[in-house]
């Protein structure tokens, strides 16, 4: 438009010029220098706009190169926001994660309340079983002491087979001496003296009855268990006094080697006389068949310990049956014939005494050797 | 009656006091011998003809039904009594099975006693009369 502007401008000019026709040749020269001038700075200022317009065209492309930075500046940043979104979503799972952590911790406190609750309810139970099982325990004392006191009571019933024949003797004896009194007076052949021989000699075995039966009568007495100074050789002594007439019938001999001292325990004078008649009885069983018949009972004095030991020429004890023997009810007796209660009742009272019992291993062709050791009563 | 002969075998010596002493009250004149165990008895009676022997069942070594069998091969018309004790049925039993001429119990009831062993002693003196009359 500036061009079309231009060229009117020059056909107005011309215009002028044939108007100025008749002005002057330097004038007419004058104004074409002054157009020539104009249209220099017309063309400069084409060429200034024609700079522009190539300026325009630079900043264009520079503000498209921007508009394209920007695009990829946005396209990283759509990138970031995805990053940050699936970062936001990772924390929102662990967010959840956690929270199912924690309640599965709640969970498990809950649980661990619960099991507490359980230990608690575990530990009454476990306090009212220990209670229980004293009770039990206290029970079966009382079993034991009532086992004690059978195995006694049938200790003595063996004895008095025995015994009865040993009663006999001295009854049978009495009535005789007393009927030779009596025939002598029905005779009327007495002199006082042998009345009163024939009397004394009776009174003797009146004695020797009485010796028997009240010996009897304190071992099965069910009296509590009393603890007292026991002299230990009196008791052993009394033990075998008790069975000689069985020793005796059966030719068992019977030799005692015991210490000079006197010593004492502590403990009950009737069951360790149950003890040594149940380990002597044991020995005479198994003295049946022996062609050797002897029991030795020795007793010395060690280290704080009475040490007894009860031997005798019988077969022995099988080998491997040196504990089994201790058990109850372990018999190699017939059916009927034996409990299998002695050594285990004789065990328990010598575990009662802090002393033991063992049987030592038996050599071939020697009898069974039955050790007891109990402490000795400190003075 | 000839003055009798008598064996008394038991292992208390008490008894062995008390009983011949009894006898000798009762019946006046007799010969007693004691022993106090079985096998002393059998030399006794290997030496000499007793018109009753009276014997303790219960004793250590031989017993009395042991000897008693001895006495039957030995000496098969001599008596024996044997002594047991009170209520031992089973062992009266086998005295008399074992030919015993008659069991005495102990306690001994002494005018049955005497019963027994006059009848014995008296069987004894008969067989003895007809072993010498044949
Ligand atoms: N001196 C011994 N020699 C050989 N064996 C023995 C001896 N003492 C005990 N025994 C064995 O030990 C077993 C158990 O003995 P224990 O006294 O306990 O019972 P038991 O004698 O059989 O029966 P009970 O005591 O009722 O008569 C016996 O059966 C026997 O085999
Ligand atoms: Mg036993």
């Amino acid at each position: 438009m500036e061009v079309a502007n231009t060229s009117d401008f020059v056909q107005t000019q011309q215009n002028n010029l044939e108007a100025l026709a008749s002005e002057t040749q330097s004038t007419l020269h004058e104004r074409v220098r002054v157009l020539e001038e104009r249209v220099r700075k017309a063309e400069e200022r084409r060429r200034a706009l024609i700079h522009i317009m190539g300026d325009l065209n630079e900043l264009n492309k520079r503000l498209a190169e921007q508009r394209k930075a920007m695009i990829h500046i946005l396209g990283d940043y759509e990138k970031d926001r995805r990053r940050m979104a699936a970062q936001t979503e990772r924390l929102d799972n662990s967010r959840r994660a956690l929270l199912h952590i924690l309640q599965d911790s709640h969970q498990s406190n809950l649980r661990l309340e619960k099991t507490r609750k359980a230990m608690i309810h575990i530990m009454d139970d476990l306090h009212k079983t220990t209670e229980e099982i004293k009770q039990r325990e206290k029970q079966l004392t009382e079993k034991q002491e009532q086992l004690v006191q059978a195995a006694k009571l049938a200790t003595l019933g063996e004895l008095t087979t025995g015994v009865a024949h040993e009663l006999n003797n001295p009854l049978n004896n009495i009535g005789l001496f007393l009927g030779n009194a009596i025939d002598r007076i029905d005779l009327g052949v007495w002199e006082k003296n042998q009345i009163v021989e024939e009397l004394h000699h009776a009174m003797q075995q009146v004695g020797k009855a009485t010796e028997i039966i009240s010996h009897l009568r304190t071992f099965g007495r069910a009296a509590p268990v009393s603890r007292e100074l026991v002299p230990i050789k009196m008791v052993i002594v009394r033990s075998i006094s008790l069975i000689q007439e069985q020793l005796r019938l059966r030719q068992i001999r019977t030799e005692l080697d015991l210490c000079s001292e006197n010593p004492m325990v502590i403990g009950n004078s009737i069951q360790l006389e149950q003890v040594f008649l149940n380990v002597l009885t044991s020995a005479r069983d198994a003295l049946a068949n022996a062609t050797r018949k002897l029991i030795q009972v020795r007793c010395h004095v060690e280290q704080g310990k009475v040490k007894l030991a009860f031997c005798d020429t019988g077969p022995g004890i099988a080998e491997g049956l040196e504990q089994r023997i201790f058990d109850p009810f372990f018999t190699t007796k017939e059916v009927g014939a034996g409990t299998g209660l002695g050594l285990s009742i004789t065990y328990g009272i010598i575990k009662e005494h802090q002393g033991t019992i063992s049987v030592e291993k038996s050599r071939p062709g020697e009898g069974a050797i039955f050790l007891i050791e109990l402490p000795l009563a400190s003075p | 009656m000839s003055e009798p002969h008598i064996l008394i075998v038991d292992d208390d010596t008490v008894l062995l006091q008390a009983l011949p002493a009894f006898l000798r009250l009762r019946m006046g004149t007799v010969k007693i011998d004691t022993c106090d165990s079985a096998l002393e008895a059998l030399s006794q009676i290997a030496a000499w003809d007793y018109d009753a022997i009276i014997s303790d069942i219960k004793m250590p070594g031989m017993d009395g039904l042991s000897l008693m069998a001895e006495v039957r091969l030995l000496r098969p018309n001599t008596p024996t009594l044997l002594i047991t004790g009170h209520g031992e049925h089973d062992l009266a039993v086998r005295a008399l099975q074992g030919g015993a001429y008659a069991f005495i119990q102990k306690p001994i009831d002494r005018d049955s006693f005497m019963v027994s062993l006059i009848g014995a002693i008296q069987k004894r003196q008969l067989s003895r009369d007809t072993e010498r009359g044949s």
